[in-house]
């Protein structure tokens, strides 16, 4: 299972949430590798991501993206974390 | 439930916490990039790259209700270093998250190197009540004493 978690720059927000996602998705027992990465990289032709995790405000500049994905409003909520994402991959 | 790995006041240098009435969204964002441009932990033009940022990709750096983590590009003339800007009024950023009381900065060298910050940042914030009880405090010292507070 490959997750990316995505902002501007790729290195603040999307960091961020791949930690985060990282605690939740081992407290849920499922093996997957998350980078963290900025939009246009997200958006490569070459990237085999399943889910693309952001936050709201960068939902729309993701448009047209294989992946499915997540916005997350609070960055820091575990439980919103775990709810969206037991919600897709179980 | 959290356990910080490092204490953050480690990352705030001195002069890089500061209690604020900024004008907008933006205003308080480049008050925290300046504080590390004035610390030299950041190069002098990154209120200017934070508020571009901010202006052509939306307020997504607003992380969590009423917080704002927001950085610039990575620079090898700055170092790993965080400051934040406590606003006493409530600012617009256009994100879920209004409205944002607490500004955040931080600056790299690299993609790597401030990592470890960002842990200990997200580790302080994953807890709930670390909002509010910055929301409480009205001096520098107490904000220390909070940040103190979250050591493992």
């Amino acid at each position: 299972m490959k997750l990316l978690a995505v902002c501007g720059m790729g290195i603040g927000t999307s960091v961020l949430l791949k930690m985060n996602a990282e605690r939740v998705l081992d407290q849920l027992d499922i093996e997957a590798d998350i980078d963290a990465t900025d939009i246009a990289a997200a958006l490569s032709p070459d990237s085999t991501a399943q889910i693309v995790l952001c936050t709201p405000e960068l939902k729309d500049q993701l448009k047209g993206i294989r992946a499915e994905v997540i916005a997350v409003e609070n960055v820091f909520d575990l439980a919103e974390l775990t709810e969206k994402l037991e919600k897709s991959l179980l | 439930m959290t356990v910080a790995s490092a204490n953050l006041n480690e990352f705030f240098a001195e002069g890089c916490i500061e209690f604020s009435k900024p004008r907008s969204f933006i205003e308080a964002a480049r008050q925290a990039a300046q504080l590390l441009s004035s610390e030299g932990f950041a190069v002098d033009q990154y209120a200017d790259q934070i508020e571009e940022i901010i202006l052509s990709k939306g307020p997504y750096m607003v992380v969590a209700p009423q917080v704002a983590i927001v950085h610039g590009r990575p620079d090898v003339d700055s170092k790993t270093g965080a400051a934040l800007v406590l606003c006493e009024n409530e600012l617009i950023s256009g994100s879920a998250n209004d409205p944002v009381r607490l500004v955040f900065a931080i600056s790299s060298a690299n993609n790597d190197d401030h990592i470890e910050m960002l842990k200990t940042i997200s580790g302080f914030l994953v807890n709930e009540d670390s909002v509010g009880n910055l929301l409480d405090c009205s001096t520098v010292s107490e904000v220390r004493d909070i940040f103190s507070d979250n050591l493992s």
